[in-house]
């Protein structure tokens, strides 16, 4: 149950993140989902081995996140619990590759740990890049975005009921349980025997719940199609967001930049 | 179940993406056509419920954990295969984008894992026939177990799959699938349960909602037709891909292997090693093919090393180094610049 | 004005399970009037709206707004006429901002984006939530997602207001502001509620439904304060008329 309200939390959060006026938050949410994307196709282009190409493309993220006033420990806290899982199955390349890449007396580095490695950085880069969607963007505006891509209405309309019932429901579920829990203080979970009565009966408030959403559109005049305000305006801004961010992330997939820099180091250190 | 993004390549992605987009268009048509209006907030409540149901921990008895409801099943016999595909679409998208569960250009596998075999192939395929003869508790039973594991299970092999296809896994194909399939099978089995448990309450006490699920049209002979022609359709494209990747992207094992002269086994990490090699060659049964199969160790030099894998970048040499470390010193300076300036601003302005 | 009449002409409605929900109801109500209904739990006050706005069809009986009879075909033009606000306003905010909400009536209507943006301005601000016009639905208090499930209506401009326990679940404060702002309005008014205080406080007449039939039909005065009818019909003289609390005299009707 700490787990609902913990969700709960978590989405009322990135919510209100979401509402900030800053400078990224103004950006035509369609540009920043591209940009997003975009950025999203070229980290995971990279080669398994690749380590020092990838490194750059952390910019992205972290100026998006500083220019948005993004807190960044509840970013972090979430990215931690979720990058694990694609670790996890990560974990295994350095128990099957043994190629030696890198080898001292007393130290030797195989491909198995490199593409490990890189995995963890795209991890990370991924999760930080998705994060700031949201919390930037916020459900309306990503929903303005999705049509405006063609996008079904009768889906975007679907999306945004069910991200509007959420909170309805959780905190349902949320009642539900405290009252199992104080009648079966000693069980951790729902008893099987309950299975069926507990999310039956939620289940059928849900359906007429439904009903009368059904009810409440209809008498307002809903025929059926989802009628929607205007859009917001594509400013030059938003293009230059959009072709600014893609070149960055083309010429890092395209030169090596720290291998560039750090010769440039070396060699004018000789 | 939830695949995350820095374990797909872009081709995979984009390949599920559009599958699993496709799949949505002619579900969105379907719905349409129905005239049936009320679904539209039907599937909205129903997808918050799923999501929140997601929470509920039931408990199974005998091993003291818990087993939670992936939903596909549950919201393909309550809505119908198009509205369940749906629902489950918008799910994953809002656990995708609030809880990064499942990235977003993996979207279109998780959608397709956790979708499309559910609401169309167990739901039509399994469930749907089973019952066809009418309501009983028993074959209700039967159903929603089998098709809840099957659906799982070819969910779980889609994972499996997509995962290899992508190449960023080292996993040998037997090993992942004699990691996923046993998990998701007892994954499965939860979901029959809650599943058989939920259907058999709503039956007894509303028995309409279930009736009005099923008044969609029976999956008859043609569909199914339909079905395995995309499915064959699916696999040969899929096929076609691989081979491309396949051939035009050589494996650096395969280079390496062609340039060995010697093997030699390498000191560290070497039990479960072998304990895996040995389970390889016992299971190995499409040989041949170019799943990376669990090699032995070459030892080899740093500068044969960086010959025999031109695509290996790790930046091992000095200037790598030192320009990795300048980049990640460079970004957060300017992290902490952007802040501190905003924070100076909002100081200067109050 | 004859256009504005709700007529209701023995009403019947059978459950689907065969339960006899209306049992011959029959009123005539004209407009701007406030009209109470009252009863017990059951005695089949949500059903007789639902039937005004047609959501639920008589299985035997007629109900004519404006001379209009409500059948599938007039449904667009009652829904404009009648507004119906519902007893759980989770149900009527289903969009993710209040403005959206009261836009979504006036969109559906095809009105240009202006004259949309007017609309909700104005109902928002008739009930006094104009600053809350881009909060999400889940962080109103129970108050202000009451005012704006009105709000919802309003923005249809409807002549004719149904609402079903609108007083339920607010605190003391928001409940006299509810109060204070439907005295304000010009509409036809008719209000299902056990909340007889504020029937009392609001509408001049008043309607008692029994076991699906209309047992008295008139001034609220004289209605509520009959203490043998209201036992009879499981109800109870308003409170703030009952005998005070803190000595025990008497009250009078003013």
């Amino acid at each position: 149950m700490a787990g609902i309200i913990q969700s709960l939390y978590e989405i009322r959060f990135l919510d209100e993140l979401a509402e900030k006026r800053t400078v990224i938050h103004n950006i035509h949410p369609l540009a920043k989902l591209l940009t997003t994307m975009i950025y999203l196709v070229v980290v995971v282009s990279f080669d398994k081995y690749e380590i020092s190409g990838l490194l750059p493309l952390v910019f992205y993220p972290i100026v998006v996140i500083a220019l948005a006033e993004i807190p960044l420990l509840p970013i972090l806290k979430r990215m931690l619990l979720v990058v694990p899982f694609a670790l996890g199955i990560g974990a295994f390349n350095p128990i099957f590759d043994h190629r030696i890449v890198f080898a001292t007396d007393w130290f030797v580095l195989t491909g198995g740990w490199v593409s490990f490695f890189s995995i963890i950085i795209k991890s990370i880069l991924t999760v930080l890049a998705a994060l700031t969607v949201i919390a930037t963007t916020g459900m309306g505006r990503i929903s303005s975005a999705l049509r405006l891509l063609r996008v079904p209405r009768v889906f975007v309309l679907q999306l945004l009921l069910t991200y509007r019932y959420i909170s309805v429901l959780m905190a349902e579920v949320a009642r539900v349980l405290r009252a199992y829990h104080m009648r079966a203080p000693l069980h951790k979970g729902v008893r099987p025997g309950a299975w069926g009565s507990l999310a039956g009966n939620l289940l059928i408030r849900t359906f007429e719940r439904a009903q009368n959403v059904y009810q409440a559109m209809v008498l307002r005049g809903f025929t059926g199609e989802y009628k929607t305000g205007s859009a917001q305006r594509i400013t030059m801004t938003d293009i230059l967001y959009l072709i600014g961010w893609t070149f960055f992330f083309a010429a890092s997939r395209l030169f090596d930049i720290p291998a560039l820099m750090g010769s440039l180091v070396t060699g004018v250190v000789k | 179940m939830h695949m995350a993004d820095a374990l797909i390549s872009p081709i995979v992605g984009g390949t599920m993406w559009a599958a699993s987009a496709g799949v949505a268009v002619y579900s969105i048509k379907k719905i349409q056509s129905d005239l049936d209006q009320k679904k539209i907030p039907l599937m909205g409540v129903m997808g918050a419920f799923i999501f929140a149901a997601q929470m509920i921990n039931f408990s199974i008895p005998a091993t003291g954990s818990s087993g939670h409801l992936g939903g596909g099943m549950l919201l393909s016999v309550l809505l119908g295969p198009y509205a369940g595909f749906l629902t489950m679409a918008s799910v994953l998208a809002i656990q995708a984008l609030f809880f990064a569960d499942g990235g977003l250009l993996a979207y279109g596998c998780n959608v397709f894992n956790l979708g499309f075999f559910t609401c169309f192939i167990a739901y039509p395929l399994i469930y749907k026939q089973i019952m066809r003869r009418g309501y009983t508790p028993a074959r209700m039973f039967g159903a929603a177990m089998l098709s809840a594991i099957i659906g799982l299970q070819l969910g779980a092999f889609g994972v499996v799959l997509e995962t290899l296809f992508s190449g960023k896994t080292e996993l040998p194909f037997n090993t992942f699938v004699l990691l996923m399939q046993p998990i998701h099978l007892a994954i499965g089995v939860v979901e029959g349960l809650v599943t058989v448990a939920v259907v058999g309450f709503i039956w007894k006490a509303r028995p309409e909602i279930i009736e009005n699920a099923s008044l969609g049209k029976a999956l008859g002979s043609i569909s199914i037709k339909k079905v395995i022609t995309g499915l064959v359709v699916v696999a040969l494209i899929t096929g076609g891909i691989f081979s491309w990747f396949a051939s035009s992207h050589p494996d650096g094992l395969e280079w390496s292997m062609f340039k060995t002269a010697g093997v030699e086994e390498l000191k560290t990490s070497d039990g479960i090693h072998q304990t895996a090699g040995e389970i390889q060659e016992k299971t190995a049964f499409l040989p041949d093919y170019g799943f990376k199969a669990a090699e032995t160790v070459t030892e080899q030099s740093a500068a044969e090393s960086e010959e025999a894998w031109p695509a290996v970048n790790v930046g091992t040499s000095v200037s790598g180094v030192i320009g990795g470390t300048l980049t990640l010193v460079l970004a957060c300076i300017i992290g902490f610049s952007i802040s501190i300036v905003k924070r100076r601003g909002k100081v200067g302005a109050a | 004005m004859s256009h504005h009449i709700t007529e209701v002409k023995d009403l019947h409605y059978i459950y689907p399970d065969g339960q006899k929900a209306l049992n011959g109801v029959s009123f005539r109500i004209f407009h701007g009037e406030s009209v109470g209904i009252v009863g017990a739990n059951g005695a089949g006050k949500s059903t007789l709206l639902m039937l005004l706005v047609g959501v639920l069809f008589p299985s035997k009986g007629e109900v004519l707004v404006g001379e209009m009879p409500v059948v599938k075909k007039t449904l667009p033009l009652i829904r404009q006429r009648v507004g119906m606000v519902f007893q759980d306003p989770d149900d009527q905010l289903f969009m993710n901002t209040v403005y959206d909400d009261v836009a979504f009536g006036p969109r559906n209507y095809n009105l240009g984006e202006q004259e949309v943006e007017k609309r909700v301005i104005q109902s928002i601000e008739k009930v006094g939530i104009a600053h809350l016009k881009d909060r999400a639905p889940y962080k109103l208090s129970g108050g202000e997602k009451r005012a704006a499930a009105i709000a919802t209506i309003l923005s249809m401009i409807p002549d004719i207001l149904a609402m079903d326990e609108p007083s339920s679940g607010l605190d003391p404060k928001s409940r006299r502001r509810l109060i204070n702002l439907l005295k304000s309005f010009s509409h036809t008014k008719i209000i299902a509620s056990h909340d007889l205080d504020m029937v009392i406080g609001l509408c001049e007449r008043t309607i008692v439904l029994k076991e699906g039939k209309v047992v008295s039909d008139g001034p609220t005065a004289e209605v509520l304060t009959n203490v043998e009818l209201m036992e009879n019909c499981g109800l109870e003289v308003p409170l703030g008329l009952q005998h005070c609390p803190v000595c025990g005299a008497a009250k009078k009707v003013p």
